[in-house]
């Protein structure tokens, strides 16, 4: 159902693009019809570039013990603290970055990759081959995910490779069972049953008809799922059973904070400030692509 | 309709014993011996093949569990072997704090998300609308453990206050110390499960606005509050409905953290803590329970469905 001022044909839309304007307007135009996207974005390109370039940029080394006295407070030589070693805890919240974004990026690539080939499949072949993906889809999108990552990080054992791989299939079930609803929808469409005719092979169908088609509404699930991706691996770590220690996981700095005496609230006010910030970016990013992309739920 | 539910009940059934076997047989893989943990590093072979026959762990996985199934059966949910309590007391004299808990967040989600999302929609692309939709993404962004985290350090440093610890009050016995001890971590967990629902409830109503009957409504002459209150929220809560529902979901597994930083004796710090020890019998307890749990909230959101959107029929 599109409004009045969308135009209904999509291809048509973006050919009345007037083609002549330069790209500070665009971009400045951009910048007004979604500031919040904007924010959120350049929120996402500042912690890709203080994870990228952590070593250069971050004032003492992450595990520097001797960097100041522990539990200093907000100074300019640490301004964000230190915690009970006497660790810098502006160099660890930069180093943290890598961590999360590096956790986020691979487990949701890999998470999606798999999730939408079997959801293309699912809804493709349809049957009862479907029918058996789907059941088990429900039974593992009824379970709380939060348990059923602690368990199996449990089984896996701690570590930064396992905790990629565990939010990577927690992902799985929910995000097939969309991109399988897209692909059921789409299969409706003349172009599919053109393909067909002209003789195309079902994966070529699949892989070259019907990915690009759903391809955008992966992008969009995938930008909110990596600030729930990063969520995941700061909860996993604040409970113990994520990232292990001495790496500056944003997650277990709050529970290494939380659980020190005397109380210093710099030490867990900063990771966890840093956790939301990063979560908001990808939120907002989210959002403002899913405007763009979803022509239905523009001006909502 | 009735032929549907027992359908979806046998459907239940086997979500229900897929996931408790998956589960079982996860924890089996688990590296670690619950058996030496239990004795401790200077047990001798003996003593730890005596506990593992004795917890049953020398049997074939699938013979364990049909083990453990019939003894479900008759009612008897065990003794734990790492704390020798019995497992069916533990969730009986666990479930009433985990019950406020959880009824305490969704009121608050209720209270704050709905009415929120309703001036959202109505007041579209104005100030406050915009205020009202930042608010509710920090709410999906902000980690629940660090702001409980928070909650509790910041008040203890600067006024040397913290909610009763240690001992978990129920609301009869002292309301005003039960309401300090459950209001902070509901609200807490609230926020996030509030935020979604704001959000929902804003596109619901905005989506329903746009029908052909409100237009008729209007063309009428109604007033515009009886216009959205009687006739758009009411259609536009269907979807909110659900998806409230399977929140609770979410929030069983929110239970795990929020209850463990406030020291809470629920169910969510029992299966935390159950699984920290390799309590094999009570995680497997726990996820059954669970996984029982939502998959009736998920029949009763459909059978709510149906009854609010009267369009809906199952067969």
């Amino acid at each position: 159902m599109a409004s009045s001022d969308t135009v209904l044909i999509p291809e048509l839309g973006a050919a009345a693009v007037p083609r002549g304007r330069g790209r500070g307007r665009r971009v400045l135009s951009l910048v007004r019809k979604q500031p919040l996207g904007v924010f959120g974005l350049a929120v996402i390109l500042v912690l890709a570039v203080a994870g990228l370039a952590a070593p250069w940029l971050a004032p003492y080394e992450v595990n520097d013990i001797g960097a100041g006295q522990p539990l200093e407070g907000m100074s300019w030589a640490h301004p964000f603290g230190t915690d009970s070693s006497g660790r810098d805890m502006l160099s660890r919240v930069i180093y943290g970055a890598r961590i999360s974004l590096a956790v986020g990026f691979l487990s949701v690539i890999g998470g999606t990759a798999i999730a939408t080939a079997i959801g293309i499949f699912s809804g493709y072949v349809g049957g009862w081959v479907d029918n058996v993906i789907q059941r088990v889809a429900d039974t593992l999108i009824a379970f709380p995910a939060l348990i059923f990552l602690l368990i199996l990080v449990t089984v896996l054992g701690p570590s930064m490779r396992n905790v990629i791989l565990v939010i990577g299939i927690g992902i799985i079930p929910g995000v097939s069972r969309v991109v399988r609803g897209a692909v059921l929808s789409e299969k409706q469409n003349q172009y599919v049953e053109a393909a067909r005719a002209l003789g195309a092979s079902t994966p070529r169908i699949l892989f070259r008809h019907l990915l690009p088609n759903v391809a955008a509404l992966a992008i969009v699930i995938m930008t909110t799922l990596l600030g729930t991706a990063i969520l995941a691996e700061a909860s996993l770590s604040f409970l113990g059973l994520g990232i292990p220690p001495p790496n500056p996981s944003w997650g277990a700095d709050v529970n290494a904070a939380r659980n020190s005496f005397p109380i210093h609230i710099p030490w867990a006010f900063f990771p966890g400030a840093a956790i939301s910030l990063t979560v908001l970016g990808f939120n907002f990013l989210g959002d403002a692509l899913r405007d763009l992309f979803d022509p239905r739920l523009r001006g909502r | 309709m009735q032929a549907y539910i027992i359908r979806r009940l046998m459907a239940a059934v086997v979500t229900v014993f897929v996931l408790s076997l998956a589960v079982f047989w996860l924890l089996r893989l688990i590296p670690t011996d619950p058996a030496v943990l239990i004795l401790g590093m200077n047990a001798t072979d003996e003593q730890v093949q005596g506990l593992r026959h004795e917890m049953g762990l020398d049997k074939p996985i699938l013979q364990q569990y049909l083990d453990w199934m019939q003894q479900l059966l008759t009612g008897n949910l065990g003794r734990s072997f790492v704390t020798h309590s019995d497992v069916g007391d533990e969730i009986l004299s666990r479930l009433p704090v985990t019950l406020e808990l959880l009824a305490l967040t969704v009121a608050f989600t209720v209270l704050f998300g709905i009415p929120f999302g309703i001036i959202s929609a109505v007041y579209q692309n104005s100030l406050l609308d915009y205020g009202v939709r930042v608010v509710a993404v920090f709410g999906l962004s902000i980690p629940t453990f660090w702001l409980a985290t928070l909650v509790i350090l910041v008040p203890a440093q600067q006024w040397g206050y913290s909610p009763p610890i240690a001992q978990t009050v129920g609301l009869l016995e002292d309301p005003w110390d039960n309401l300090r001890q459950f209001v902070p971590p509901a609200l807490i967990l609230g926020l996030t499960a509030a935020a979604g629902i704001m959000r929902l409830t804003r596109s619901s109503l905005l989506e329903v606005l746009r029908q052909d009957y409100i237009r008729t409504a209007r063309a009428k002459g109604l007033q515009e509050r009886l216009v959205i209150l009687r006739h758009g929220l009411k259609n536009s809560l269907v979807p909110v409905v659900t998806v409230l529902g399977l929140q609770v979901a979410g929030l069983l597994g929110g239970t795990v953290i929020i209850e463990s930083i406030f020291t809470l004796r629920g169910l969510g710090q029992y299966t935390f803590e159950a699984l920290f020890r390799r309590d094999f019998l009570v995680v497997q307890t726990m996820a059954l329970y669970i996984a029982v749990v939502v998959v009736l909230m998920n029949l009763l959101v459909d059978i709510l469905y149906a009854w609010l959107d009267p369009r809906i029929r199952y067969s």
